[in-house]
């Protein structure tokens, strides 16, 4: 009797946050990145920062809101000089962080997993002191029920950011800037 | 007569869970979901569209601190020095960013002048040694060998004093082989100066050849060594 009386418990809590509860998800730091990557006349530039921070919080309705966070000191170009002019040219002492808060609907957990599902969210990048709303695809993987995979590929333009393009030998890299993120969210 | 008691405590449990408002976890974003009861957690029954307008507007803070500042240990967001406010690093960065354009202008004025002075400076070697021995070469080589001192040491000055407004840990990168590469050039570039005029007042002397071949392949190397540091920096 007590056993079916602690599996009735059980299943009646379960069964509550389901009907009720809201998931929340923090980024795994040390399995996520962002990275950027521009262009140069001579060369193309990657910039990777593995100090993500991140939350997701999918609510009952399905609606899903994405918080990520990345300090810009933090990207590594493989270059400590071309690093320190990404640094001046963002002005990382002023605005120290790139920050993407996003919302998506119809945000469904599938039963089976592995599952893949790609939705488009909107997405509200501050970068630079100045924000912007655009639209992002983003392909998430349900690993488990516990553990999902998101990655996210969006372009921006370094001019809408108001952000003084640098340049090498007097030639200014391109204006469109392409993030990539993979970030491994675990509950 | 046992299971009454039990079924009353099921019954008591049963509605003190389907009474807690849901909205009591729906405040606490930072609350851990067991496993077991996210599989699945979202209403799939209920339509996206159906989502109130609040929950998909950008008015929501899920790192519930308040601040900017990164919660995960290690995150260290300081920059130079805590004391060093924003507005005197964007003015050490202009101040900078000045220079090392300079810096740029003056190390590429000075690739093109050290390219003249290795050519022109071969040609005085052969006119000199296996030539007519006109001398035509002297001075110009001389003039460009000088130019080319004085700008590269402008744009070393420029490099080494050029203020830093972000901290450049030191590592393997081309930003070190091109100071290594530069390194090496002004090494180059002390040795000519010495040599040059040394071999030039050698006049007459047996061994003033083996002293102008060596002025020759010291040459050949700085023009080599600030190439390479030039190539790894651009490409």
């Amino acid at each position: 009797m007590r056993t079916t009386m602690a599996f009735i418990c059980t299943m009646l809590f379960a069964a509550r946050g389901h009907a009720d509860g809201q998931v929340n998800l923090s980024v795994k730091t040390d399995e996520s990145r962002v990275t950027y990557h521009i262009v140069h006349k001579f060369h193309k530039v990657d910039g990777v920062s593995k100090k993500v921070e991140g939350r997701v919080r999918i609510l009952p309705t399905g609606v899903a809101q994405v918080a990520i966070r990345v300090p810009v000191e933090s990207f590594d170009s493989e270059n400590v000089n071309r690093d320190e002019h990404m640094k001046e040219t963002v002005e990382a002492a002023k605005f120290p962080i790139v920050e993407v808060k996003a919302t998506g609907d119809g945000m469904t957990m599938p039963t089976t997993f592995p599952s893949t599902m790609t939705k488009n969210m909107t997405a509200q990048v501050t970068f630079h002191g100045i924000s912007h709303t655009i639209e992002i695809p983003v392909t998430v993987v349900f690993l488990a029920a516990n553990k999902v995979v998101a990655t996210t590929s969006f372009p921006i333009s370094l001019d809408a950011y108001k952000v003084a393009r640098p340049s090498l030998l007097f030639v200014k890299i391109d204006d469109a800037m392409k993030l990539d993120a993979s970030l491994t969210l675990v509950q | 007569m046992i299971a009454r008691p039990a079924f009353s405590l099921v019954a008591v449990l049963l509605a003190l869970a389907l009474c807690v408002p849901g909205r009591a976890r729906a405040e606490a974003p930072q609350a851990t979901v067991p496993v077991a009861a996210t599989a699945p957690p979202i209403d799939a029954a209920k339509p996206a569209d159906a989502a109130k307008p609040a929950d998909k507007s950008m008015d929501f803070d899920l790192f519930a601190d308040g601040t900017k500042k990164p919660a995960s240990p290690g995150l260290d967001l300081r920059l130079t020095s805590p004391n060093q406010n924003p507005e005197l690093i964007a003015r050490i960065s202009r101040r900078r960013r000045l220079i090392l354009q300079l810096h740029q202008g003056f190390g590429f004025a000075t690739l093109i002048v050290l390219a003249a002075t290795v050519v022109v400076g071969q040609l005085n070697y052969v006119d000199k040694y296996s030539g007519d021995f006109t001398n035509r070469y002297a001075t110009p080589h001389e003039a460009l060998a000088t130019v080319a001192t004085v700008l590269f040491a402008a744009d070393a000055g420029l490099a080494l004093f050029a203020p830093t407004a972000y901290k450049k840990p030191i590592r393997a990168d081309a930003a070190l082989v091109h100071k290594i590469m530069m390194g090496v050039a002004a090494a180059g570039f002390i040795t000519e100066v010495i040599l040059g005029p040394l071999t030039a007042a050698k006049g007459g002397d047996l061994n003033q050849r083996s002293l102008a071949l060596g002025h020759v392949v010291t040459g050949y190397v700085t023009f080599a060594s600030m190439l390479g540091g030039y190539l790894a920096y651009v490409f």
